[in-house]
């Protein structure tokens, strides 16, 4: 379990960071530039927050307050890079037995990498050194040797980053069977939706080096809350929405849709959601078809200013067709002010 | 043909490069820990010797290990210790002015390593002694031979506050590059021809030794990005 409070000021921005894990995959979602790896060395000890608290299964290793300040060493976390930061110059036995010192007794490390080399499909490869293997298998070491201290917490920035789309899924499928050994919570960095999906349970979204609160993975999905956490979430269609005695307008769009609620500042819905028809229905826009491609058709609205619908593809219809796109009311996601 | 000066110039060359390479080194390593605005002005101050003029070198030397000069004058009265006019005179010169290359070199190697190795290495429960000693040093190891081979080629030609803080004693403070121009001034071509022509065999191999390490050092780094 982690309990992070911390507030930075780096390059420019500040980080102001707020969440707390279970021992679960929490995924720190977000851009480039949001502040998620600043996060993770924060909580690894090799950056210092100006201010706050992180506690790792009880044990302060850092409070602002208390003066306390737990060096990287000592921390017991596991932290694994986009590159992998395998070093160089050793080979990958020695790159493992790196990670056993201080954890196992001098004699028993040659034994414990053997183990090492077995259990992450390594055997027959611990003579070569890390530009000798394939992206695969590198991180496989790299996951290997951050794990081979047993730490209480792993901090995986960007893992799948630097692979190739092919090789992903199946190392994503080993990740899953390992994160499950392991057993204790995991930040998982990343500003892939579909990563986020397969292989985490809550999401902490974090903007311009502010922390979001945390969601499941299916509200996160499917239900989010604001503009800019649908756009990160990646529906295709987003626009404002201006509420009045449970309508709202779309300027956009020129639409006029009922709404649950007048707090709502703006509306969302995934391409895929939606479908085109020759008659009105409740939530629906009128436009015209713009083009169509195998994975999608545009269109654009007729009522509405300087916007394109995204639309799953629909063979009925051709371009310059004048035609209702539909939306279910479920579908239709309606969004607040910004917290 | 006395080779004295030869020796003399190998020797001064060779303490002074292994000075300037654990001199180097440590300010490289050290001045990446301190904050902003000290680290300017420290490297700075380090890297001046590369620019000043080495008489300026020579004379502030004077001005502080002289007999005339306080410090000069307490070591020759505490511990009868002279520390110009005498062959080792030329280590401090040649030094000073081969540091600013190592430093810089040392400084270009070490930043070019990936911090990332630091912050996972110390993730892992590693000192900083194990990650400088078995991380970052063999990983810039072919810019520390290069910063290396650069430094001694310097001191080996070392000649404006050398002849200032030695002199030309023969047989006793005289280098090549001193040599050279006392035989010049003497008239003496012939022999002034040979001690150029020892000079530029050794300059050239330590320059095409530079090269060699650093198309080597270049491979290395390309691998390890792999």
């Amino acid at each position: 379990m982690l309990e992070v409070r911390l507030e930075k000021r780096h390059a420019g921005f500040t980080l102001k960071v707020d969440f707390y894990a279970g021992n679960e995959v929490l995924a720190l979602l977000g851009a480039s530039g949001a502040g998620k790896t600043m996060t993770l060395q924060c909580i690894a000890g090799t950056a210092r927050p100006d201010r706050g608290r992180i506690v790792l299964d009880g044990r302060v290793l850092f409070d602002s307050e208390l003066r306390i300040d737990i060096p990287p060493q000592e921390r017991d976390v596991g932290l694994l890079f986009q590159n992998y930061a395998l070093f160089p110059n050793m080979t990958v036995r020695q790159n493992l037995q790196c990670g056993l010192v201080h954890a196992v007794p001098r004699k028993a490390r040659a034994a414990e990498v053997d183990q090492l080399l077995r259990s992450f499909c390594l055997t027959g490869l611990g003579d070569h050194y890390p530009h000798q293997l394939s992206g695969g298998q590198q991180q496989r070491v790299a996951l290997a040797r951050c794990l081979a201290r047993k730490p209480r917490l792993l901090l995986l920035d960007e893992p799948f980053a630097a692979l190739d789309s092919h090789l992903r899924w199946q190392l994503e499928q080993e990740l899953v069977d390992t994160l499950a050994d392991f057993g204790g919570t995991t930040l998982y960095v990343t500003h892939d939706r579909e990563e986020t999906r397969r292989l985490c349970h809550r999401v902490c979204v974090m903007r311009k080096g502010s922390s979001m609160p945390v969601v499941g993975v299916w509200d996160w999905y499917h239900k989010p809350a604001t503009q800019s956490a649908a756009l990160l979430a990646g529906f295709e269609n987003v626009a404002e929405a201006i509420p009045s005695n449970g309508v709202a307008y779309i300027p956009q769009w020129g639409a006029h849709w009922p709404c649950p609620r007048n707090a709502v500042v703006g509306v969302a819905f995934r391409a895929e959601q939606a479908r085109l028809s020759p008659v009105q229905e409740d939530l629906s826009i009128a436009c015209r078809i713009l083009r169509t491609s195998e994975q999608e058709t545009i269109c654009v609205p007729a009522g509405g200013v300087d916007a394109l619908l995204r639309i799953q593809p629909d063979a009925r219809f051709a371009p310059g067709d004048a035609v209702w796109c539909c939306i279910p009311a479920d579908s239709a996601v309606w969004l607040e002010q910004e917290g | 043909m006395d080779l004295f000066p030869l020796i003399n110039s190998l020797r001064v060359a060779a303490i002074s490069t292994v000075l300037t390479f654990l001199l180097g080194i440590w300010a490289a390593n050290g001045i990446t820990r301190l904050p902003a605005w000290l680290k300017g002005a420290l490297d700075c101050i380090l890297t001046l010797p590369l620019v000043l003029p080495p008489t300026v070198v020579g004379f502030f030397l004077l001005k502080t290990i002289s007999p005339k000069a306080p410090l000069g004058a307490l070591l020759l009265e505490s511990f009868e210790l002279k520390l110009t006019m005498t062959w080792y005179s030329a280590i401090f010169a040649t030094t000073i002015v081969a540091f600013p290359l190592m430093y810089r070199t040392a400084r270009g190697a070490f930043e070019q390593l990936n911090p990332e190795w630091a912050a996972c290495a110390q993730t892992m429960g590693l000192s900083r002694r194990f990650i400088f000693w078995r991380i970052k040093m063999p990983n810039a190891k072919a810019g520390l031979l290069a910063g290396t081979v650069l430094s001694f080629a310097r001191a080996l030609g070392e000649y404006g506050a050398t002849a200032m803080v030695t002199g030309y004693i023969p047989g006793r403070t005289a280098t090549i590059a001193t040599t050279v121009y006392q035989l010049w001034r003497e008239g003496n071509d012939a022999l002034a021809f040979r001690w150029v022509a020892i000079d530029l065999v050794i300059s050239f191999s330590v320059l095409v030794a530079v090269n060699l390490l650093e198309k080597r050092g270049g491979g290395a780094r390309a691998g390890s990005a792999a």
